[in-house]
Order: C-alpha cells, then structure tokens, then sequence
C-alpha cells in the first residue's frame, strides 16, 4: 500500500514537471515577455533612451487594443551599457534568470556582437534592431534576425555609391572612430570609394575625443572634396564646426550614426548641407507630417515618457521592429512556441510595416518595410540618404 | 600656426583645470576630483544663461558664480560634513560629488551634447601671422595667462593670499598668527572652482556640454600638474599648455588613435627624469 502510494505520488510530481518543462519561455495565458539589452548609460545611451521610448509606445498601442491573441506584452529592459561585457551579462539575465521569450537586441555593435555565440548555442530568437557589424549577419544563424539597421557591407555599398554618383571626389578625407561600427564599416567604404576612383585617407580619433584639430589640419592639408565621418552622433556635433573653422569647404558625409537632429543642433551653422543617411525609412523624425506626425502625435497620447533629446531616430527604429515581433507572434495564435515564431518571421513577413495591414492599422507606418527568409534575416536593406538645410534633415530625392 | 594655436588653447583649458586642482591641493592637501564637474555644470549654466541673456559679463558671472558655489559645495563635504584627520575621506567625498553632478546631468540632460556659443567674439576668425586663426583660441589662451598672472598678484602681493600660502605651509603655525584657518580654506576651494567655472565657459563652444565632458578634461589637467609640479601654480599652466601641444601634435604625427599612447609614453618619461615635476625642487633637510 505504502508502495503504491509512493509511486502514486511520483507519477504526479513527474506528471507535474514534465508539464511545466514543456511550458513556452516567457508566455503564460495573459502575457508575452519579451527581453531587450540595450545601452542606458555610457556613451551610447542616447541610442537605448531612444529605443526604449519608441518600444514603449508600441507596447502602449498594442496593450491598449487588447494585447496580442489575449496576450499582453511585457518588456524586461536591462542596461548593457553599451560594452562588450555588458551585453554577455545582459543576454544571460534576460535568457537565464528572466526565461524571456524573444530578446530585442536594442544595444550598439560593441555590446550586440560578443553575445552572438550565446543565442547561437541557446536557440533563443534574437532579434537585433541596430547593431550594424557585419559579424551580426556575417554567419546565418537560424535564431537570429536584424530588423531596422542592416549591415555595414550593405549600407557601405550604398553610401559609396551615393558619394560616387553625386560628387564624383578625386579626394576622400575619411574620419574613423574606435567604435565597432567604424572599424568594420570604414575600410570597406574606403575600397569602394577608391573603386571609383578617389584617393582616400583615414584618420582616427578616439569616440569622446573633444579637440579635433591634429585631425582637421592633416585633412586641410590633405585638400579633399568630400569629408566622410564615421562614428556617433556626439562626435559628429564636435567635428562638424571644428572642419568648417578650419576653413574646410569640402563636402561632409556621414555614416548614418550621425543621422540624428542632435548633429544639426549640436554642430548649428556648420551642419548646413551636411550629408547622412538613416535606415529608418523615407521619413525623417523631424518631420511632424504624415506618418511621422501621427507616431509623434501618438507619443503625447499614450503620455509615453520620453527623456532629454528624444524621441530619436532610434525611438522609430525600435517602434517599427517591435511590431514585426508582435506579427509574428500574432501569427503563431494561441500555440506561440518560439519555433513557430521564427517560422513566421521566415515565412510570413513580407514587406511588412505595421499600419499598413488591417490588424495593425492603429500603428502609425513608419520604416522601410521588413522582408525575411528562410535562408535571409536581413529584413531591411534600405538607407534613405539625409541632408541638412536650415537644422533639420530633409530626404535627398 | 593652426596647429600650434590649436593645441595651445587646448592645453590652457587645461592649465585653467590644473591651477585650480593645484591651488586646491596646495590649501587643504586634498586633490579635487570633481574640479571637471565644476567646470561641466557651470557649461551648462553658461549654456542656459546665453539663451536667456546676451550680456556678456552676466553670462560670465553666472556661470563663474556656479563654480565658486561649486567649489564651496565641494569645501563643505571634504571639510565640514567628513572627518578632517583622513586625508583619503576627503578625496572619496570629492569623488562622490563627481559621480552625483554627473549622474545627475545625465538624468536631466542625457549624453547628447548642448550647443554653447562662443562668449563675446562669436565664431570668427582673424589673421594673424599669415594665418586664419579662431578667434576663440585666442582668446582661451589669453585669459588663461591673464588668469595666471591674476593668481599669482593675489597670492604674492596681496594680504589674503599670503594668508592663503601660509595655511597651505602650515595651518597651525597660521592659525597661531591669527588667520582664519577655515575661511581662507574656503577661499582657496571658492577660487578653484571659479577657475573650473572659466573653464566652463571657454571650452563649451568648442566640444559642446554633455555630462561627462569633465572626465575628458580633468585627466589631461591632472597630467599636466603631476607633470608640471603638483605644487607650483607655474608648473600646472606650463604642464596644461604643454599637454595640449602634445596630444595635437601626437594626433599628426601618430594619428587620433596613439595620442593617448605618446601622452602618457612622454608623461611617464619626464617623471623618470624629474620625479618631483618639472618646476618642483625637491626639499631636503639637514638632519
């Protein structure tokens, strides 16, 4: 009796633990817990403040029509700082301590890339919305996807063909950082440029550096036509009026880093016809027209909180991905199970842009439409090249 | 002559930083570690008092105002508020100031960077030498001498700041001959975050007002005094200027990413070979 009683009482316990084992990660009946690691402090932080408010009015939207086949869904924010370490500790908390379902990887290249081996061993979905290295989509990884930014070789292509075209430079001055991006992205825009033709030489700063003037001499000296910056967006507000001071007349362009209002405000009257681009889609966020008007309308209506100097390109960027993650978690319906997840990442988003379909028409449609495949998750190719006149950056047609 | 003018104003923002940490050290024995955070909130003051005003002197007093109020803030914690016998209480309480005006700044104002125009003379050039030279450079090495020979009237000729000199010496032996130890203390504290304050102002038109733009300047300052002589007021304006000419002409030589390399290459060689600074005559005594 004492026998079967205790095997009574272990097939139940099993019974038990075998169904919470087979429980989905991050979704109970009610909610959906999404994990995003991004950069809340450091140097960066201005790209996760940005993203976090543009999450937020998503997750606002979508909660207020009822959240998602019932659900709702819950975002677990963690600071990276925008470090390599930073970005291990936070993928781990989020996957490891906070069993999130989906991890928004909202953080720079330098905290994106150190994590990439992790969610390749774990199979978690990995979704990265800005990190621009080439080594995030440099492997196919059947759990990771980029959503708004694309790679550097791909907007490199881009850019140097758009230099080339448009002003045609004997003489490229290229400015690199010691960010991740930089470093990846600059020689392949330099070889590019050079294929058509321009001699071109880099020179280095440090990001943070304030005092430029070692570099803008050696570039005065070098008399180029087109000056190519690369790195962040606070340093683009230093080089900019430290270039034209000098008395450079020459062509600026910068990488789209630098496509953030905060150059034009920072730099004032030296970012006076200076080039960036911005993958963020054909609508700048300075523009209070059209789609852009209603998703900076919408912020004041969901009284979403938004921090010094945001919204931000980033905000937008972030906003648009996170309802490709909410489609497809849509199209999973009530057995939401993270292979079927990917699946209709791989299968099911097309083109997609969240006010553009009727389950979405609430949301405002900003951002380049994202595209996957099962054997492609780079879901955005496009860049949408900038220019400033008057402090505000208008789409070069 | 760009390049020289260049590194030079840079290098006596810096001076304006290590005289200040230097007259602060030789006062109270204390190194000031938020001294760049003065200098970063009075920036930002300047920032918002030129939007608002365009008198020139009201937007130098308010933002040198900040800094003396800085440099006060600053005196308190390291002498009023934490235990006067412990000389490393004092310079963590500075380093709790530094990270509270910092943090704070981020929370109010994020990383992205304020515009700040250039104080008085806008963003010109002028000829000179044969050259088109900013007009602020100028300037910014200008009133750094100017300020230097200012501290040196006061504390050489004036009353008071022989007083301030001999409690630096001696607080005893002062207090003995009737100077108020504590007031002159605050002075010399007052005075070093004016000094950040100046700063403040001349540096914010060129790299923009952000949070952490003290930590940027304080380390090259608090180089160019250790190389200078950490006691000397002349050490700390030749080791700032030199500092500056250094990093800028690194920058050419070595490119942006080695100037930190070659600064602290030559900053480790002259302490090799003047260990005590370059204007700091080590003291012996007979014994």
């Amino acid at each position: 009796m004492k026998t079967f009683r205790f095997f009574s009482a272990f097939s139940l316990l099993s019974l038990f633990n075998l169904a919470f084992a087979q429980s989905v990660p991050g979704v109970t009946d009610t909610e959906v817990k999404i994990g995003v690691h991004l950069s809340l402090s450091g140097p960066a932080s201005f790209v996760g403040q940005g993203a976090k408010v543009g999450i937020a009015l998503a997750q606002a939207e979508i909660n207020a029509k009822g959240g998602i086949n019932g659900r709702k869904l819950v975002f677990n924010f963690v600071d990276d700082r925008g470090s390599p370490d930073g970005g291990v500790t936070a993928a781990r908390k989020l996957v490891d301590e906070e069993n999130t379902f989906v991890v928004l990887g909202s953080g720079t290249s330098s905290s994106t890339v150190p994590v990439l081996p992790y969610f390749e061993r774990n199979g978690v979905p990995y979704y990265v919305s800005l990190a621009s290295d080439p080594q995030v989509m440099g492997k196919f990884r059947r759990n990771v996807y980029s959503g708004a930014t694309s790679t550097q070789i791909v907007w490199g292509t881009s850019m140097a063909k758009f230099v080339n075209d448009n002003f045609k430079p004997k003489r490229v001055a290229m400015m690199q950082c010691d960010q991740a991006h930089c470093i990846s992205g600059v020689p392949l825009v330099k070889g590019m440029l050079q294929t058509g033709g321009a001699e071109v030489s880099v020179f280095t700063y440090n990001s943070g550096d304030t005092d430029f003037t070692g570099q803008v001499q050696q570039i005065k000296s070098f008399n180029p036509d087109v000056v190519f910056i690369y790195g962040l967006a606070a340093d683009g507000g230093r080089i900019l009026p430290q270039v034209r001071r000098a008395g450079i007349n020459a062509i600026i362009v910068g990488d789209p880093a630098l496509g953030d209002p905060s150059v034009a405000r920072v730099a004032g009257s030296a970012a006076e016809n200076f080039y960036t681009f911005w993958s963020g889609g054909t609508q700048f966020i300075d523009d209070k027209s059209g789609p852009m008007g209603q998703w900076l309308n919408a912020l004041d209506k969901f009284s979403i909180e938004r921090p010094a100097n945001t919204p931000n390109t980033y905000s937008t960027m972030l906003y648009a991905d996170v309802y490709v993650i909410a489609e497809a978690i849509r199209l999973a319906g009530k057995n939401l199970t993270r292979d079927a997840f990917m699946t209709n990442l791989d299968t099911k988003i097309n083109g997609f842009v969240a006010g553009k379909t009727p389950e979405w028409n609430f949301a405002s449609p900003v951002g380049f439409p994202r595209t996957f495949s099962p054997t492609d998750h780079l879901g955005n190719r496009s860049l949408q090249a900038l220019i400033s006149v008057g402090g505000v950056f208008k789409p070069v047609k | 002559m760009n390049l020289l003018f260049g590194g030079l104003a840079l290098g006596a923002v810096y001076a304006l930083l290590a005289i200040g940490v230097v007259l602060i050290f030789r006062a109270s024995g204390v190194v000031n570690f938020a001294q760049g955070e003065l200098m970063m909130v009075s920036a930002y003051v300047y920032v918002f008092v030129s939007q608002h005003f365009s008198t020139p002197l009201l937007q130098l007093g308010v933002a040198l105002s900040a800094g003396l109020l800085g440099g006060l803030l600053c005196y308190c914690v390291a002498h009023i508020l934490l235990p006067t016998g412990s000389k490393i209480a004092q310079v963590i309480g500075t380093l709790a100031i530094l990270i509270l005006l910092q943090a704070s700044a981020r929370y109010l104002f994020t990383d992205v960077p304020l515009r700040a125009e250039v104080w008085i003379f806008g963003d010109r050039n002028v000829d000179l030498f044969g050259n088109s030279l900013p007009i602020n450079s100028i300037m910014i090495l200008g009133i750094t001498l100017i300020s230097t020979v200012a501290i040196f009237y006061w504390q050489g000729l004036t009353l008071y700041g022989r007083a301030v000199r001999a409690v630096a010496e001696d607080e005893w032996r002062a207090a003995l001959c009737g100077i108020h130890v504590k007031s002159t203390l605050a002075v010399s504290w007052a005075v070093g975050g004016m000094l950040a304050g100046l700063a403040g102002i001349l540096i914010s038109p060129l790299i923009g007002v952000f949070p952490t733009m003290g930590d940027s300047i304080l380390l090259p300052a608090l180089i160019g005094a250790v190389m200078g002589g950490f006691s000397s007021i002349l050490g700390g304006l030749i080791g700032g200027l030199a500092l500056g000419l250094i990093q800028t002409y690194a920058t050419v030589f070595f490119g942006g990413s080695m100037k930190e390399v070659i600064t602290f290459l030559i900053f480790i060689a002259v302490m090799l070979w003047r260990p005590t600074g370059l204007f700091t005559v080590q003291r012996s005594r007979k014994v």
